[in-house]
């Protein structure tokens, strides 16, 4: 299968844009080989229209008298089954929002370092991160180095007792 | 369906304009008129369920062709050996009984290219019967196909060479 067979071919469906028709019709005049596979397509072409169709006219007639009646007592589409017109550029601006808060959210819940977190669980806009005591001070510095602002709550063993030396300074969450 | 037309309105114009291509296309891939008329009726039942949810009628007739292509091609499957015995009984003998050469040369030659139509793999004969037949353009099968132009180009130009293959060996009369 040459790419020239298929040109020929698209020339019998009249799917050629018109420079290449005119091209193709003045290679087929001196390129009898050319000629002969032509011919030998539209061949196909004119044995498949040998055997005619039949006329249709009655069955289309007949069809339309069985389907006129179910056109006018037609059930209306369900609401659910409806096409909803959004525009384009409000998709476009609801999958930009989407991907922003997945990018917000991965950079929070992708903290790593040395202090690897046992649990992490986000809230909405609110993390709860677990890590283990001796890590505590590393993950501070890291939320200091990178300018964080949100308020960290630490929650304390109630078993055990603590005394506050220095920093950092433990503010009360209200909870 | 944005006009303010009727429903059942819009409904006949899709009809008239769908209809004739549909029946073309289901009559040759079943061979048969009252099954291609029935497979129709049945593809313009499901079109009305789904009427507005389809935009414009360029969509509709995509949709309706697609429906009647699917719905042609497993009633064919469902009918199996006992339809591939009713069409060897219906091209052969039949045909042999016309009287005359030239009637007998041209009745063989349409058994043989319907059969070599038949005997095609699906996606290269649904493609030369729209073509051939539903006289749709490349861009219109490719749609109803979900496939590509350049697509559509190479495999009717596959389904033609299988064909001229065939008719080669088979001594057709071609007129």
């Amino acid at each position: 299968m040459s790419h020239e067979d298929i040109r020929l071919s698209a020339y019998l469906d009249e799917e050629l844009p018109e420079s290449e028709a005119r091209e193709l019709e003045q290679q087929l005049e001196t390129d009898p080989e050319l000629r002969r596979r032509y011919e030998r397509l539209s061949g196909v072409s004119e044995a498949l229209h040998a055997d005619e169709l039949p006329d249709f006219s009655a069955s289309m007639e007949h069809t339309w008298r069985r389907l006129a009646p179910l056109s006018q007592e037609r059930r209306p589409v369900p609401w659910w089954r409806r096409p909803i017109p959004v525009p384009l550029s409000g998709v476009a601006a609801a999958l930009a929002v989407f991907v922003l808060f997945g990018v917000v959210l991965a950079r929070f819940a992708g903290y790593s370092g040395q202090a690897e977190p046992g649990r992490a669980q986000t809230l909405g806009r609110s993390m709860e991160l677990s890590v283990q005591v001796a890590e505590s001070e590393q993950l501070l510095q890291r939320l200091s180095g990178k300018d964080a602002r949100e308020e960290i709550t630490i929650q304390l063993p109630e078993s055990r007792t603590f005394e506050f030396v220095g920093q950092p300074v433990i503010v009360p969450s209200g909870r | 369906m944005t006009s303010k037309r009727s429903a059942q309105e819009y409904f006949r114009e899709v009809y008239e304009e769908v209809f004739p291509i549909a029946v073309r296309v289901a009559y040759r891939i079943t061979n048969d008129i009252e099954v291609a008329e029935e497979l129709c009726h049945e593809a313009f039942i499901k079109y009305l369920d789904r009427m507005e949810t389809i935009p414009d009628t360029q969509q509709a007739k995509y949709w309706i062709i697609r429906v009647v292509k699917n719905l042609s091609l497993n009633n064919q499957k469902r009918l199996g050996r006992e339809a591939a015995a009713n069409q060897r009984a219906y091209f052969e003998p039949a045909q042999a009984s016309e009287t005359g050469e030239v009637s007998y040369l041209k009745l063989e030659a349409k058994s043989h290219v319907q059969q070599a139509l038949a005997a095609l793999p699906e996606k290269l004969r649904v493609v030369l019967v729209m073509k051939e037949y539903g006289e749709m353009s490349y861009k219109e099968i490719g749609s109803v196909l979900g496939i590509s132009e350049t697509n559509v180009k190479v495999r009717a130009h596959r389904a033609r060479e299988k064909l001229a293959q065939y008719l080669d060996g088979g001594d057709v009369y071609v007129p």
